[in-house]
């Protein structure tokens, strides 16, 4: 049984924790997605510049490009490095920035996305985020087998935490198995992708799409007429507003805070060490959050953090005045024009503290 | 704890090392605690009723030895009754209680009460009734020492589903315990990774299949037609329960004990006959020595022996569960039975001496057998009689052809096993990998079954093993 326990090793240290599996797996899936992010990053590091990161989900992707914000910058030694990571959350951006920047050297700066002034806003268990173990599965380590399942309350995703990284290749064996099948078509559109993803994201211009200025009523508040809004967003649209405006209880604020605390925190204490500033902006939250009146003047675990000087927040109000339609191409993500204010403002703001 | 959960593995790596490194007599009572352990992981009260259950048992092996020839039948008689009475509460009363209400009129519900079934009772209170018996009839006798016999009823492979355990085949292991030799180390690696890979690569995969048609859904957006989801539950009753058993038997050899087999390829029988040979054998020569030789067995006639057939068919149908259905895959079976014998007892002695035996008639007869024993599957899958008429109906329904084209794995799953016993009838790879290839060749044996696990088990699915619900 030890033998086969040894042999087994072996070969999920071969396939897994020596990186080979990690070359060949699907680009278009969530751990693709985490790999994708790590190639963006070697492949806009500029060691001449002092690079700065700007780490988030998708909505640094859409709302955020790195050519602009350098072409802005080009005067300064400044590299932005714009990195969103679809449907990635501040734990995965932790384990991320530990892998790409395992010295904590490779950034002059690090810049973070937030969809929340306060811990009142978040409006979903981001302690007990499943998918977190799907992003993270590419980032994770035998040393992480006691750590990382304990930032899970619930027991169940604490056991299956420990599970992945004791059994990575148990969770990638939907995508092992189509590897398997075609592995010279899958060779192919993994080297494709990794080396047209950089280009791609840069020439990337943002959605053209704007959403138009809606009357809101009713509770849930929906709006009084949804022409001009595309079909296939509706829904997802519905959902924000409702959720904006408080129409579903929120879960505990209290685990809110923790989580925000613990996550920002350890990023921010990490690059600190080394000396290295984080900071944290507001990313403009959705289309109507003016019209609904959320607040915008900072509180919580994040004012907490700011004060204690762990991060450093940009003034969220110039951020919040970004949250009108004009700036939206559904209920997350900024269009085009959008992108491009965020960029010169997010830019400035940063050159602005760092030089 | 299922076998097929990280977690159990961590308690049978723990149990192993703990006890090999205790003294004979304390790894007895370790083996006991650790037993008690696994089985309080479904619910510590019930560890107390597994534990009434050892003690009333041990007790009772010495009153009915004991006692002089007159009394010894009495003490028999209270042994039964305790361990029938402790099975009829617990998983019949409900539906003894329902089916009287429907009978007599009245309603059920005011003398019902919620009962859980307890894990494995089915199966400990059949081995307390065989040893009880075999003390009587002096097969065996009482054992004197507690901790053996709590081993015996409580030893955590056999525990929650079987393989019944018999007397005469466990406590001479007890008394005469070797050291693990090589060899059957081999063994009972290999027997964990057929059985792992039966359940979670085989069993898992049909599972679902089966559940999709049975609760009017899709399987992977695909309509499951009746003769496809009735095959996946064939396949998956096997494949589930001999994996059990594969998993149970090389536990206990790794931890020192053997089991006797409970599978011998059962759906590669020619007749109904040999299918009941070698399918659950535990229960089905339980049932022949402790139920059909004391109804008379066939020891008075012909029209006697049918109807003993048929007696001991359908409660041990019911032993499955308590429902209807049961009894009625139960005397499905007997009814069988009862025709084979019918069919080789007067037809063919009379009729067809010269029947010629080659290797059509045998595939003809093993294919025969299978539809029929796949057939019998429909009351013991169905939700209710209704259901089962229903699905009856729709075997002939198509849809065969498209389904699987929608889903090759199907296929491949279910000829991969066949292929594997036409290529090695004699199960020579398995012989060769235990008693004559060296410790190497079986680690990557082991290690490549491990990576078939890995990449095409099902995971996350949770289907439990069918035999626990019993």
């Amino acid at each position: 049984m030890l033998c086969i326990a040894a042999l087994y090793a072996a070969f999920d240290t071969l396939v897994v924790r020596t990186g080979f599996y990690f070359r060949y797996a699907e680009p278009e899936s969530i751990a693709g997605s985490v790999l994708l992010g790590r190639t963006l990053v070697d492949c806009r590091m500029d060691h001449s510049r002092e690079n700065i990161i700007v780490l988030g989900d998708s909505r640094v992707g859409e709302g955020f490009s790195s050519k602009k914000a350098n072409e802005i910058a080009k005067v300064t030694k400044l590299n932005f490095i714009g990195c969103g990571i679809p449907g990635s959350t501040p734990r995965v951006w932790a384990y991320f920035l530990r892998k790409v920047d395992p010295e904590r050297t490779k950034f002059s700066a690090v810049v973070l996305m937030t969809d929340a002034v306060t811990d009142t806003e978040i409006n979903e268990d981001f302690v007990n985020y499943k998918l977190d173990l799907n992003y993270c599965l590419p980032l994770l380590n035998w040393g992480d087998l006691q750590t990382f399942p304990a930032t899970f309350s619930k027991p169940e995703l604490r056991d299956r935490a420990r599970r992945l990284i004791a059994f990575p290749l148990v969770f990638a064996q939907t995508d092992l198995r189509a590897l398997l099948l075609h592995p010279l078509d899958r060779a192919r559109k993994a080297a494709q992708w990794r080396s047209n993803y950089a280009t791609g994201a840069d020439d990337y211009p943002g959605q053209p799409t704007i959403l138009p200025d809606l009357e809101l009523e009713g509770s849930p508040l929906l709006p009084r007429d949804w022409a001009g809004i595309r079909e296939e967003i509706r829904p997802q649209l519905a959902s924000y507003l409702a959720l904006s405006s408080g129409y579903y209880p929120r879960p505990s604020v209290d685990l809110a805070t923790q989580y925000r605390r613990l996550w920002f925190g350890q990023i921010a204490r990490e690059y600190r060490a080394k000396g290295i500033p984080v900071f944290v902006f507001l990313m403009p939250r959705g289309p109507y959050h003016a019209k609904l009146g959320c607040p915008t003047a900072l509180a919580g675990s994040m004012a907490a953090l700011a004060s204690e000087g762990a991060v450093r927040f940009l003034p969220p109000q110039p951020f919040a005045a970004l949250e009108v339609p004009g700036n939206f191409f559904d209920q997350l993500h900024l269009n085009s024009v959008g992108r491009t204010k965020l960029t010169d403002l997010l830019t400035h703001t940063i050159m602005e503290q760092k030089l | 704890m299922l076998f097929d959960s990280f977690n159990y593995w961590l308690f049978f790596g723990v149990a192993v090392v703990v006890l090999a490194a205790l003294a004979d007599r304390a790894s007895r009572v370790g083996l006991v605690l650790f037993s008690f352990v696994f089985y309080s992981f479904w619910n510590p009260w019930f560890t107390l009723l597994l534990g009434g259950s050892i003690v009333a048992n041990f007790l009772l092996g010495l009153w009915i030895e004991q006692a002089t020839d007159g009394r010894r039948r009495q003490a028999l008689t209270v042994a039964i009754a305790f361990n029938l009475s402790l099975l009829c509460f617990f998983k019949y009363y409900g539906f003894l209680v329902v089916s009287l209400g429907h009978l007599l009129q009245f309603d059920p519900h005011s003398i019902l009460f919620h009962i859980v079934l307890p894990v494995g009772i089915s199966f400990f209170t059949f081995e307390g009734i065989a040893y009880t018996v075999d003390v009587y009839r002096r097969d065996t006798k009482a054992v004197r020492n507690l901790t053996d016999f709590a081993v015996f009823m409580s030893f955590f492979p056999h525990l929650v589903a079987g393989p019944i355990i018999r007397p005469a085949h466990f406590f001479p292991q007890l008394a005469t315990r070797e050291p693990l030799a090589d060899s059957a180390a081999k063994w009972g690696v290999i027997q964990i990774f057929k059985g792992l890979l039966k359940k979670i690569v085989f069993a898992d995969y049909f599972g679902p299949v089966a559940n999709a048609y049975f609760s009017h859904t899709a399987h992977n957006g695909q309509t499951v037609p009746a003769a496809i989801g009735v095959l996946a539950f064939s396949l998956q009753i096997y494949f589930d329960f001999a994996g059990y058993t594969d998993i149970a038997r090389g536990c206990a050899r790794l931890l020192g004990y053997e089991f006797p087999p409970n599978f011998e390829r059962p759906y590669l029988s020619a007749n109904i006959t040999d299918f009941w040979r070698r399918w659950h054998i535990s229960l089905s020569s339980w049932l022949r020595d402790y139920l059909y030789i004391p109804l008379g067995g066939n020891r008075h006639g012909r029209s006697l022996t049918y109807l003993n057939i048929v007696i001991v068919m359908t409660l041990g149908g019911l032993w499955h569960g308590a429902s209807w259905n049961f009894a009625l895959w139960g005397l499905y079976h007997g009814l069988l039975l009862l025709l084979h014998r019918v069919w080789t007892g007067v037809i063919k002695s009379r009729f067809g001496p010269n029947l010629p035996s080659n290797w059509l008639t045998q595939s003809a007869a093993v294919i025969l057998t299978f539809v029929v024993v796949t057939v019998g599957w429909i009351p013991f899958r169905a939700p209710e009689f209704s259901s089962t008429l229903q699905t009856l109906k729709e075997l002939g329904a198509g849809g065969i052809r498209a389904f699987l084209s929608a889903a090759p794995t199907f296929t491949v799953l279910a000829l991969l096993p066949l292929a594997y016993c036409l290529a090695d009838s004699r199960r020579n790879l398995e012989k060769w990998l235990s008693n004559r290839a060296p410790l190497f060749t079986v680690a990557i044996g082991g290690t490549v079954a491990l990576i078939l696990l890995t990449l095409f088990g099902q995971y996350g699915l949770q289907v439990p093993f069918i035999y626990f619900q019993f």
